[in-house]
């Protein structure tokens, strides 16, 4: 059983009065325990999945269809206070930039109490006790010294670790991290990295790991999804994607990888740019940049195949060639 | 902090120095001794005998740098001395005054800063409706209203029409309060335009801020967010604002008083140099500076208060 | 939702009783079964000492002096005993060097007291005695107090100035006055505790209204030795009032002094005057009212409008509010009649015009050309316009300087220069070398500086229509505004060429006004205009020391007759105060001096209650049209909010 499911999930984006969709007929699942990578490029919508899901889209952006089920609960059913109740407290979330991330003029320790108290639980003594403990957790050595403090006197890392002791205060079922470690350098992004997976196991959570970075995928996600202009095109378990990816995108993403200098990190190199919301192709999305592609994919938007647990949005997968194994 | 304050100190004195000698130099240039003593002697042609001895028992028949030597050092002791006009000892005239202009301007300013931040908030949780249009109208027209527009209004619609209010007076104690009431009312309306809309400006600023979604990612509740986390930031700039206009409470507002009777020191300043009053307007002037400076380092220190990343240094 | 409401009831059901325990009443409670009469100032006084106050307001009902004005008699003025005893006797009296001068003697009444002070002993306010007559004139030499008044007898008094000249060397040293030295022309009877003897240099029939003055009340030298110059702030008096409250910038409560004992209202009037009511109270003491309460209110706006709640007793209208009270000179606007407010207008002596510069090369001096040039202006003067204008017409266009009530003052006299004559000016204009305003040998035009120093738009609006009024003569009028110190200042030093003049009579006597013509006065004294005529001093030497009669309107006419021709000044109007009162006020006379005699006024209380409840019934739609308006505006927010708050992504999707 999955702890998150989402199920068609289309949302939209005024820009100048016109809607267009950021985030179109997206579906995936997440079981306890697991880790699905949410990786595209910039602008593709991976941010707009992850504040559906919340419930936390900028005014702009509304949710029109779909279902988002957590721990067998519709959330789209939800009324804006019972959805205030489950975020923190049975899905909490971290963000990319920790800097901004959190509130300047309050001390870590109050913002970690606060993701505490907004859900009733624990007063007093306790409260200050399950705070110092969440920041343990998070391999914070000087607990009290720290909780006193203000972010600005903490490091990128340090702030992290306190995002997401404050986002796993409440012993969540599933947490959503959009590019947690983007903004860290590469030592301190694989010592977060790790934290995740260890707090991971340790709980159970399902996690929705939102990244550029495919490494980052490759090691700590047990699935992935490609987005590409608000869709999923390509998902499958990471292991089987990464040997053989089924669609022309996933392929130019991985070999803009390959031929990057050693590691490139971002997604970007791929030929053209990504339009922007509201001025997509029509037919295949990829088709002006897809290096397969043919007449059909001008005109006509491709189905999606699949074949076991892997999923491809393409005229051509080939799904069953790469899959020698 | 301490080596802040000591360093300002220490700016403080030459700066009160050098505005001590532009009241001086600027003072005597636009009017001379004899023109004063004209002014002030109640006579309806004073003789040359009485100006000469107006002069003499003033002090203005000395030489002008010992009168500066001298009023820049009774100034420095805080010794403000007497009106010229009046002989009424100028800081008696301040300790009677300052109680009334602070009742009103404290109100007044409290009050514009709580209604404003209120409906500020309230302006931006509908922002982009048409209630943040109208309000954004609303608040360019009370803008560009003059502060008579709104006296006249507000002592018509509650000292004659509803008859609630005084439309001028003042008494002090408790039962002064009712006489207060109108001015804090028309002093607040009048600033709310302005106010209003610098305020919902910097809070939707804050409301766009990371920290925002992240507080309502942990679940707290949307007046919380509201309250303590766009608040709390968005109090920066509106201290400053605050802080800025601290000295224009304790020196009270000219018009407001003038129409409501309110015995303070709001117009003692401009009654003085209409005047030719040097006495008042040299401790004024002085009185005014230090208080600038004060205000100053207040602003700094709330900075330091209000916002951790900042240090008084 | 219900719970709500209720709770919005019970708010508004609060409000609406903290709101009906609101009034608009800015006056403090009055003691039980008193009526205070309510009068408001602009200011704190400058000076509640009688010997610095050149404003009768409140200082004269703290001071009396030995005579005062008959409250009711007009024409002419007459002085009453109001501390004295007895009229002086008046006797010649040779002075040391030779030459003759006057003794006058007074003697005060028995048993007159101080107000009860702390600076006397036990508190209890003392007798007071003739010395306290003569310390109360010897402070006018006190030079760190710039008397206003002291000029008229500084030099007429025996040794009395130099007693001034004493002090201020004195002062000079940082010393204060000298009472403890004697002045000659200031005497005691050893015999007489009561009686005091003023010693003149020169006859000065003057002097009975000089002593009409506050500057010449009695006063107590235990005061000033307690209070000092203070006592301008802290008034030790003797009269039918005692300051029992001053709050700077807020109020001023005068009640009666106990140890009064004065005149009564008096029996006899000036004809009309049984008629309007002002004899009912004949008879009865003074004062007439239990106190008087002067509010300090700098907005003229809202004083006024709390003249209009009937929160003030008395108005003295002013230029701003003239129209709203006045539809045509005399009367009043519909609004005003209907609340039976009253109209009263006085004349205190007074003079309003223009002079001109007679040391200006092109405008001053006495030939016969120059003559002209300034009779052709006085004829292009339209007074009756400016008049109307900007007094609504309550001014008498003036002849000359002597307005009406004063003697020499000559109801049939037409002065053959006043305006407007424009025909006669032009031919006038040509006589003087300048036709049409051109320089018959130059070409040139001719060009007249007007200064002034106005600072709001009547007064320059007045400054305007002068020149317009000029201006027809084709004399180009330049105009200049001064800040009103350097304004006083140039016309004091005499840079100027035509400026406007004004003046008022502190005592109802031709003197005050002839003063203005009379060469010994020139620049900075009040001969502003440096006119200079041998036989016009002369002349008014011998009016100066002439008791007033038939003799010495003669005179005055003579020199009017001179002074006319030689047109140093441009006769405006005698300016009439115009005042109202509400109707509940009895007993209001306006006096034609420069005196406060609000001592006299009654209050009708039952009526002024009655009244006052009815004019500020509160009008309650206001809040009806708020609250309209608040909930149209805020209903549809507000039933957004809640369906926002409430329903789920699904339920509002299918929007
Ligand atoms: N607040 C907003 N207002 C308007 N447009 C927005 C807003 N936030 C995002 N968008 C637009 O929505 C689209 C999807 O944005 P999203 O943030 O989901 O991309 P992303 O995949 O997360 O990219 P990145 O890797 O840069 O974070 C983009 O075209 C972006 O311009
Ligand atoms: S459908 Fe066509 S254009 Fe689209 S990815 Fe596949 S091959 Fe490329
Ligand atoms: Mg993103």
């Amino acid at each position: 059983m999955s702890v998150l499911e989402v199920v068609g999930l289309r949302t939209l984006l005024r820009v100048e009065s016109a809607e267009a969709p950021v985030v179109d007929d997206v579906s995936f699942s997440i079981s306890p325990g697991r880790t699905l990578g949410l990786v595209g490029e910039s602008g593709c919508g991976k941010s707009m999945v992850a504040q559906s899901v919340m419930q936390l889209l900028p005014p702009p952006a509304r949710i029109v269809a779909g279902e988002v089920m957590l721990e067998g609960r519709d959330l789209l059913g939800l009324r804006p206070a019972q959805m205030r109740d489950v975020r923190g407290r049975r899905m909490g979330m971290i963000f990319q930039n920790p800097m901004e991330a959190l509130n300047p003029t309050l001390t870590v320790g109050y913002q970690i109490r606060e993701s505490i108290f907004a859900h009733g639980r624990g007063v007093g003594r306790e409260l200050r006790s399950r705070t110092l403990q969440m920041l343990r957790e998070v391999e914070i050595e000087d607990a009290e010294g720290v909780a006193a403090k203000y972010p600005h006197e903490l490091s990128g890392g340090m702030r992290q670790r306190v995002a997401i002791a404050m986002a796993l205060a409440n012993r969540p079922a599933a947490l959503i991290a959009d590019e947690p470690t983007t903004a860290l350098d590469a030592t301190v992004q694989a010592a977060i990295l790790r934290l995740i997976t260890r707090l991971q196991r340790e709980m159970g959570l399902a996690v929705l790991l939102i990244s550029h970075d495919l490494g980052v995928v490759n090691e700590a996600a047990d699935d992935v999804a490609v987005m590409y202009l608000g869709q999923i095109v390509e998902s499958g378990p990471v292991d089987d994607v990464l040997a053989s990816p089924a669609h022309p995108y996933t392929q130019a993403l991985f070999a803009s990888r390959a031929s990057g200098l050693s590691r490139t990190r971002r997604l970007a190199t791929i030929e053209g740019v990504a339009p922007d919301a509201g001025s997509w192709p029509s037919g295949c999305r990829f088709h002006p940049r897809c290096a397969c592609a043919q007449e059909i994919c001008r005109t006509i938007a491709p189905g999606e195949v699949g074949e076991g647990s892997r999923r491809a949005l393409c005229h051509f997968a080939k799904l069953g060639a790469g899959n020698a194994k | 902090m301490l080596r802040y304050l000591v360093r300002r100190i220490f700016y403080a004195g030459p700066i009160l120095l050098g505005v001590c000698l532009a009241t001086f130099a600027l003072f005597y240039l636009s009017v001379s001794p004899e023109q004063m003593a004209r002014r002030n002697i109640s006579a309806k042609n004073p003789t040359q005998a009485q100006i000469r001895d107006w002069l003499v028992a003033r002090g203005y028949d000395k030489p002008l740098q010992e009168q500066f030597t001298r009023h820049a050092r009774s100034l420095f002791l805080l010794d403000f001395g007497k009106s010229d006009s009046t002989g009424e000892p100028i800081a008696q005239r301040l300790r009677q005054g300052a109680v009334p202009s602070l009742i009103v301007g404290s109100g007044v300013l409290f009050g514009s800063v709580g209604a404003s931040v209120i409906l500020a908030l309230f302006v931006a949780a509908f922002r982009g409706t048409y209630v943040d249009r109208w309000a954004t109208v609303l608040c360019v027209a009370g803008m560009s209203v003059t502060v008579l527009v709104f006296i006249i209004a507000g002592q018509y619609l509650f000292g004659k029409l509803l008859v609630w209010f005084p439309l001028a007076g003042y008494q002090s104690g408790i039962g002064g309060l009712r006489f207060a009431v109108l001015p804090i009312l028309v002093g607040v309306a009048s600033a709310l335009g302005a106010n209003v809309r610098f305020y919902r400006t910097v809070i939707l600023d804050e409301m766009g801020k990371d920290y925002v979604r992240t507080a309502r990612a942990k679940g707290v509740s949307e007046p919380r967010v509201l309250f303590v986390h766009v608040l709390k930031n968005a109090a920066i700039p509106i201290l400053t604002s605050f802080v800025l206009s601290l000295p224009f409470v304790v020196t009270g507002s000219l018009l407001l008083e003038s129409f409501f009777g309110i015995p303070g020191i709001g117009s003692y300043m401009v009654d003085a140099i209409d005047g030719q009053d040097f006495a008042v307007v040299r401790a004024m002037v002085f009185l005014g500076t230090v208080l600038y400076l004060v205000g100053a380092v207040l602003t700094d220190v709330s900075y330091a208060l209000v916002d951790p990343r900042v240090r008084l240094e | 939702m219900r719970l709500k409401s209720a709770r919005l009831i019970a708010w508004l059901a609060a409000a609406a009783l903290v709101a009906a325990g609101c009034d608009n009443n800015p006056l403090p409670a009055e003691p039980p079964g008193k009526a205070y009469l309510h009068l408001s100032l602009g200011d704190d006084p400058t000076s509640l000492d009688p010997s610095g106050s050149l404003l009768p307001t409140i200082v004269d009902n703290l001071y009396p002096a030995y005579f005062s004005y008959d409250y009711l008699k007009r024409n002419p003025l007459r002085l009453n005993l109001e501390l004295g005893a007895a009229w002086p006797k008046r006797e010649p009296y040779r002075l040391p060097n030779g030459r003759m001068g006057e003794r006058w003697s007074f003697r005060l009444r028995k048993g007159l007291r101080f107000q009860d002070d702390a600076c006397f002993p036990g508190g209890k306010g003392r007798e007071i005695v003739a010395a306290d007559v003569v310390f109360g004139i010897k402070r006018l030499a006190d030079p760190s107090i710039s008397a206003p008044y002291f000029s008229y007898i500084e030099n007429r008094v025996w040794g009395l100035a130099a007693f001034a000249e004493h002090n201020s060397e004195r002062l000079k040293h940082g010393l204060g006055a000298d009472f403890d030295k004697d002045v000659p022309g200031l005497r005691l009877d050893p015999k007489d505790r009561y009686a005091f003897q003023i010693i003149l240099t020169e006859p000065f029939p003057e002097l009975k209204y000089v002593m009409a003055l506050r500057c010449c009340a009695p006063q107590a030298r235990e005061a000033w030795n307690a209070y000092g110059p203070e006592i301008r702030r802290h008034p030790v008096g003797c009269g039918p009032y005692v300051l029992s409250e001053y709050r700077p910038k807020q109020r001023l409560l005068l009640t009666p002094n106990p140890n009064w004992t004065g005149p009564s209202y008096p029996s006899e009037g000036a004809p009309g005057d049984a008629e309007a009511g002002l004899l009912d109270d004949a008879g009865k003491p003074l004062p007439r009212n239990d106190g008087i309460l002067y509010s300090i209110l700098k907005e003229n706006v809202s004083s006024w409008n709390q003249f209009l709640q009937g929160y003030q007793d008395a108005w003295s209208l002013n230029q701003a509010n003239y129209q709203s009270v006045m539809t045509r000179p005399g009367q009043l606007s519909p609004d005003m009649k209907r609340r039976g407010i009253k109209l009263i207008t006085a004349m205190i002596p007074n003079i309003v015009g223009f002079i001109f510069n007679m040391d200006d090369p092109t405008f001053g001096g006495l030939s016969l050309a120059k003559r002209k040039l300034r009779q052709a202006i006085s004829l292009s003067i339209d007074r009756q316009e400016i008049i109307d204008l900007f007094v609504q017409g309550n001014a008498l266009p003036a002849e000359f300087l002597v307005p009406p009530g004063i003697g020499g003052y000559d109801p049939s006299y037409r002065n053959p220069f006043s305006g407007p004559n424009l025909t006669k000016a032009q031919a006038l204009l040509s006589e003087a070398g300048f036709p049409n305003g051109i320089n018959s040998k130059t070409g040139e035009r001719l060009v007249l500086h007007y200064d002034s120093g106005a600072q709001d738009s009547l007064g320059r609006q007045f400054v305007s229509l002068v020149s317009r009024q000029i201006g027809r003569l084709g004399i180009e009028v330049v105009q200049r505004s001064w800040r009103p110190v350097v304004m006083s200042d140039r016309q004091v030093r005499g840079q100027f060429q035509f400026i406007g003049f004004d003046w008022y009579a502190d005592y109802p006597d031709p003197e005050m006004f002839l003063l203005m013509l009379y060469s010994p006065n020139k620049r900075p004294g009040m001969n502003r205009s440096n006119y200079r005529n041998p036989v016009v001093d002369r002349l008014f030497e011998k009016v100066r020391i002439m008791e007033d009669g038939p003799a010495r309107a003669a005179l005055i006419h003579r020199v009017r007759d001179i002074v006319v021709e030689d047109c140093p000044w441009v006769y405006l109007g005698h300016y009439r105060s115009v005042l109202i009162s509400q109707p509940w006020l009895r007993d209001r006379k306006q006096p034609e001096v420069d005196a406060d005699m609000t001592r006299y006024w009654a209050i009708d209380q039952p009526m002024r209650q009655r009244l006052v409840a009815e004019w500020n019934r509160p009008k309650l739609w206001p809040i009806g049209v708020v609250a309209l308006f608040a909930g149209v505006g805020l209903a549809p927010v507000v039933v957004a909010a809640r369906s926002r708050g409430r329903r789920s992504i699904r339920e509002r999707g299918g929007r």
